[in-house]
């Protein structure tokens, strides 16, 4: 038993020095020429244009990924923990597919646009109107129905889309371009007050699910069994839930639709290191930060001046990384 | 050996909305008993495993055990009192170790992360009492079917529970690990002063192994006795819809039950 | 050879004579055929035009989406668009004996000119396009000459947010820069999407953001917020209006740079 402790101690540790690895090269790496030589001139200097673009460009940009990659992978874990389904990611949920259509439609009525918090602020309450549907239209006499509630949520992501394209249709070609661009994802967030309720709240939520480590880990065996060790299961899904909702809510309205993210980094890890939650979910919180680092890094240098949008690379890298995975491990690989 | 109502069931009636399918089920257990549940399919009998683990709601009726109405414990009360192992353990990717020590969940805090010694000692002493205590390093689904049972019947008693549910834990197996596990029961049984119900549908083995048996039929309870009085033809052709010749093991003295096929019966 | 010229031109003066309604499929058009004094023969326009929507002219869409048989049955003698409809929808038009005109964004103000002078060709109007250019010129000259000998200084021209946008060097928005004897820090890259870094890593005298969208306040706040940045700290951030900066007419552009210049000058 002691060895396997080790070992996990071991994985989070060699995650957390890649992630501070990851955030370093992430720093060092733009137009800008910011290198370990200039940098304590550059740290000197507050008034430098360098100095500027590290702290109020490449450092808010970190930050942000960290917290949105580790809220997604986060949400990612807990969601396939309690449907015991490898195929549930937040998105599936329609939780996105919500905060897209929020923030289409402040974008096509063209309401509140001078204030920053518009955006994030309808993407948000879209997320939250789509969890309160999904949850309602679950709950069954016998509490809430797995099955429904992934069909809903999908159902309800379909029509969200829908909604979007009909109300893309009424608008401006400017209009559109808005939209799609926010939906395909950015984390090019000046405002920091943004960034810092994203990360303490992802860091909280992180928290909080550390305590559902051992139920999640009874789900594994399915919910009647889980019930029969004496846990709630009932209450520890709907919290699970709403817990994973609103991470995956707050990541959206600031950071648009990064889709895979909490789909591979929880079963990359797996693979990696099992199946037990107590390790799964801060190493799922790790690798998303780490890969959202990456992508981020990526997406803002590859075509310099040019920026892709983040959505993109995690799309293809992350579509890419999960055959990979699977075809590697093959029949060893399970999910529970 | 305590005598009196350890486990009382009254009137007890549960089942699917639109159709329930146990019908005010009364009956007493005393503890250390070894209880075998017979009938045929649909007669009720994983209704009322369902009714007294508490998934399925009762619809009248209450159960105790020891004095305490079961269904006003709280889940981690009735997970530390009741302990159910199913047909199938259907489990994927941990190890014999990991899912064994899953027993001792109910009696961890919520914001515990790790097992205590206490609990890791627990594990130990259940795994080598069945026999499993090589296997704790392997794969739950590298498992062999009858491997898989004690692995089960392991993480129940790990749970320290007064009561043991068991659900055909010998219908997928060779006579090989039949007999293990019924004779470990047996053991468990006498040994831990453990109160046991299991259904089983091998007539034969519930004879050989029970203490007492339950018969019900079409949600009702037939009869309850030792397995001579529930055992004769009358019952068992009634219930079962089918001819049947009652006799008596040489060795152990318990009543068997042989079933004649077609052909023979034309001879007759 | 005269001859054969002289016919030609009467032709062009006959099939001008006989345009007499007009569908504008674009507001830059309305009003590049309100400024030729056209819009008389204008008898249908999309619901972005506002100077013609006023006026209570037909409404037919979008540039992009419109309705075709509405427009059938305006019975127009010629549809003028930009090339942003679809090279389909054109052909579906034309298929239906509509004649339609269309427009490449003008990469210049140069070209700005030359469009208002053809569609004051194809509707009979040239005497008041050769007015307004005219003046438009001689306005964009004179400033310019002022700024001849202005310091150059580097401008960033912001034309969207969310994502980040920039002028390009192949925009007529591009002449506001050049007229004013400046330098565009966006320079080879052939669409407009940059990040914010590659903006502050070139360290721009002076940003304008058009403001599209109700972003701009915010956007200024932005910039306004990055210590080190030249345009920052020299107050040199400005709001121009994008109704009169991003349509191509030659009064707009005038009227747009003149207030370019007036900002570049603070």
């Amino acid at each position: 038993m002691q060895k396997k402790y080790i070992k996990w101690l071991l994985f989070v540790l060699a995650l957390m020095s890649v992630l501070l690895l990851v955030v370093f090269v992430s720093l060092a790496s733009g137009e800008v020429k910011i290198t370990f030589k200039n940098l304590p001139d550059v740290l000197a200097d507050k008034n430098s244009i360098e100095y500027t673009v590290l702290t109020k460009i490449r450092f808010p940009r970190i930050v942000l990924a960290i917290a949105v990659g580790g809220a997604l992978s986060l949400s990612g874990a807990i969601l396939q923990g309690i449907y015991r389904n490898p195929l549930v990611e937040p998105y599936t949920l329609g939780i996105s597919g919500g905060a897209a259509l929020g923030v289409a439609i402040v974008l096509v009525a063209g309401i509140g646009l001078q204030s920053y918090f518009m955006l994030p602020l309808s993407g948000f309450i879209g997320a939250l109107i789509t969890l309160f549907l999904v949850y309602t239209l679950s709950v069954r006499r016998a509490g809430l129905s797995m099955n429904s509630m992934l069909l809903i949520g999908v159902m309800v992501s379909f029509v969200a889309s829908s909604a979007m394209m009909f109300l893309m249709s009424l608008s401006t070609s400017e209009t559109i371009h808005n939209i799609v661009f926010w939906v395909m994802g950015s984390l090019d967030e000046p405002n920091s007050i943004l960034i810092k309720i994203a990360f303490w709240s992802t860091m909280g939520a992180l928290f909080i699910s550390i305590f559902f480590a051992r139920p999640l880990n009874a789900l594994r065996l399915g919910e009647v069994k889980a019930r029969h060790l004496g846990i709630d299961t009932g209450t520890t899904i709907k919290i699970l839930f709403v817990l994973s909702s609103l991470l995956t809510g707050i990541a959206v309205s600031v950071a648009g639709v990064i889709g895979f993210v909490g789909l591979v980094i929880p079963h990359i890890i797996r693979v990696i290191i099992g199946n037990d939650y107590r390790v799964l979910l801060l190493g799922s919180f790790l690798g998303g930060a780490i890969f959202l680092v990456l992508s981020d890094t990526l997406a803002r240098t590859i075509i310099a001046p040019n920026e892709l949008p983040i959505g993109v690379i995690t799309g293809l890298a992350g579509g890419l990384m999960f055959i990979v995975v699977l075809s590697r491990s093959g029949s060893k690989y399970k999910m529970k | 050996m305590n005598m009196g109502k350890f486990f009382e069931i009254k009137e007890l009636s549960c089942g699917y909305p639109g159709h329930f399918i146990l019908n005010n089920v009364s009956l007493i257990i005393e503890r250390g008993q070894f209880v075998g549940i017979i009938g045929p399919n649909g007669s009720g009998k994983t209704t009322l495993f369902k009714g007294i683990s508490g998934e399925l709601p009762t619809l009248t009726g209450n159960l105790k055990l020891n004095g305490n109405y079961i269904q006003k414990m709280s889940l981690k009360e009735k997970a530390q009192n009741i302990a159910v192992v199913t047909q199938n353990v259907e489990v994927g990717n941990m190890t014999v170790e990991e899912y064994v020590l899953m027993g001792r969940i109910p009696y961890q805090r919520q914001f515990q992360f790790f097992e205590t010694s206490e609990d890791i000692a627990i594990a130990d002493k259940y795994m080598a009492l069945t026999g499993i205590s090589d296997l704790r390093d392997k794969n739950m689904n590298e498992l062999s079917g009858g491997e898989q049972q004690l692995a089960g019947i392991a993480r129940a008693l790990t749970q320290q529970p007064q009561l043991l549910l068991l659900d055909e834990p010998t219908s997928h197996l060779d006579i090989t690990h039949q007999v293990q596990i019924l004779n470990l029961i047996r053991r468990l049984s006498e040994n831990l002063g453990l109160t046991v119900l299991m259904i089983i549908h091998d007539l034969n083995l519930a004879g050989e192994y029970c203490d007492s048996l339950i018969m019900l039929q079409k949600g009702n309870l037939r009869k309850m006795g030792t397995p001579h009085d529930v055992l004769n033809y009358q019952d068992i052709e009634a219930v079962y819809d089918t001819v049947v010749i009652t006799r008596t093991n040489p060795v152990s003295g318990k009543p068997v039950v042989f079933l004649v096929s077609e052909k023979t019966m034309k001879k007759v | 050879m005269q001859l054969f010229f002289i016919l030609t031109v009467c032709q062009l003066n006959s099939y001008s004579q006989q345009v007499k309604r007009i569908i504008s499929l674009a507001p830059s058009i309305t009003e590049n055929l309100y400024l030729i004094e056209a819009q008389d023969k204008l008898v249908g326009c999309t619901s972005y035009c506002t100077l013609a929507v006023n006026d209570g002219v037909q409404q037919v869409g979008s540039t992009i989406d419109f309705n075709i048989e509405k427009i059938l049955l305006l019975k127009p003698d010629l549809v003028i668009t930009m090339q942003l409809t679809k090279p389909q929808d054109v052909e579906a038009m034309r298929k239906l004996g509509i004649n339609v005109k269309v427009f490449q964004t003008p990469k210049d103000f140069n070209e700005i000119c030359m469009q208002n002078l053809e569609i004051a060709r194809l509707t009979g109007n040239v005497a008041a396009s050769e007015k307004a250019i005219a003046k438009a010129k001689h306005q964009v000259d004179s400033l310019r000459n002022g700024m001849k000998y202005f310091p150059k200084k580097k401008v960033f021209f912001q034309l969207g947010a969310n994502p980040l946008f920039a002028v390009l060097e192949h925009s007529f928005l591009n002449d506001y820069i050049v007229f004013s004897n400046a330098e565009n820090i966006v320079k080879e890259i052939k669409t407009g999407i940059i990040s914010r870094e590659s903006v502050l890593s070139k360290n721009p005298d002076v940003i304008f953001i058009a403001t599209m969208g109700g972003f701009g306040a915010e956007e200024k706040k932005v910039w306004e917020n990055y210590k080190g940045l030249k345009a920052a700290s020299t107050k040199s951030i400005f709001l121009i209006e994008s109704e009169t900066s991003c349509s191509p007419t030659p009064e707009n552009f005038a009227k747009a740079f003149a207030d370019v210049v007036k900002c570049m000058k603070k």
